[in-house]
């Protein structure tokens, strides 16, 4: 049995997406260019599919932010890291099933995908958090699902 | 474009904008490489892409931080971001009628402000899946030719439209939609078409 780690709700908005795709240097007509978009199959222009992991993060107000600048509900408040402050990416996996659109409302839903401690030869002790996301929209359909490892680090 | 290596590739200033041309499931073959993306990675893409992550870390822009603190060498390319160019050098090739169905990442090293990262991909594999046109590419993020971002990324292509078939009756060409010809082809024969 899987444990809900939460449950967050975001809207999808055009300017946002395409600010991340302008950020990535991506400059894909299916995320810019309603005509194009069109031609492919498509009602309007689509979010970039790895946006989605954006879309549902909320507002974060100063005082929710650690010392590093990661926002409090980032830090996996339900483990006991203390030991281990410094985070850094270890990996990720995502399966996409359909396209988000301007407005869409997406619910992202969050579990736990496993705790590991390991050993490294440079790095020492540290541990590997994953958190397996869900995306779906308001009727239920499903948008995504992302699967994240943080390495968490002494 | 710039010339790397003698490759032609994409370079961050100009993006993603080389597409145009689309990729078809008929046309690609197990070996094929996916045409490099190499991009530059400045300081001022870390704060944007931080900003549009709303990703408060500051080792992604806070030099003093990041090496005093964190113990890193400098600002750190955010390991989404790795994944997002990776991806992006796929959906390039794939074109506008193709699309991501799935990908996987292991972030084995750390890329930083100012470093040059290379993404190069080729395919490992194509199926038809319900009909659909699969293809699975091998993706490989690097730096100075050291490997930190190796993963593989699934896409669907569309499939080349049939062309028109041309005929010659009584001396006048006629063209005919493979799907009028298979109609006229079945009344002929009295089935319903």
């Amino acid at each position: 049995m899987t444990t809900e780690l939460f449950r967050a709700t975001g809207v999808v908005y055009k300017q946002d997406f395409q600010r991340w795709a302008a950020a990535v240097g991506d400059r894909n007509p299916l995320y810019f260019d309603a005509d194009y978009a069109r031609a492919h199959g498509y009602r309007d222009v689509i979010a970039p599919p790895l946006f989605l992991k954006d879309v549902t993060r909320g507002v974060v107000h100063l005082d929710e932010i650690a010392p590093d600048g990661i926002a409090l509900s980032r830090r996996f408040g339900h483990l006991d890291l203390a030991d281990f402050p410094r985070r850094m990416a270890a990996g990720e996996r995502m399966t996409i099933h359909g396209p988000a659109y301007d407005g869409d409302v997406i619910t992202a839903i969050g579990t736990d995908g496993g705790v590991v401690r390991k050993r490294g030869r440079k790095s020492g002790e540290f541990v590997l958090v994953t958190v397996c996301i869900s995306y779906h929209h308001q009727d239920g359909t499903p948008v995504a699902e992302w699967t994240n490892t943080t390495a968490c680090l002494s | 474009m710039d010339e790397h290596h003698g490759v032609p590739v994409m370079s961050a200033t100009t993006g993603g904008s080389g597409r145009g041309d689309q990729r078809y499931f008929d046309d690609v073959r197990p070996g094929d490489e996916v045409e490099p993306l190499e991009v530059e990675v400045t300081p001022a893409q870390l704060f944007f892409f931080s900003a549009a992550t709303s990703n408060g870390h500051r080792i992604h822009y806070d030099r003093t931080w990041a090496t005093e603190v964190e113990g890193h060498p400098d600002v750190v390319v955010p390991g989404p971001l790795q994944i997002a160019l990776a991806v992006r050098a796929v959906t390039d090739w794939a074109g506008g009628g193709g699309r991501l169905l799935s990908y996987s990442f292991q972030s084995r090293g750390s890329a930083y402000g100012g470093d040059t990262l290379r993404f190069t991909a080729h395919v490992t594999g194509r199926r038809d899946e319900g009909g659909q046109g699969v293809v699975d590419l091998d993706v490989t993020g690097e730096k100075d030719g050291r490997v930190l971002l190796p993963g593989c990324v699934t896409v669907a292509l569309p499939r080349r439209p049939v062309s028109p078939l041309c005929i010659s009756v009584c001396g006048q060409n006629l063209t005919l939609s493979p799907l009028a010809f298979r109609r006229r082809h079945w009344r002929s024969r009295g089935l319903h078409g």
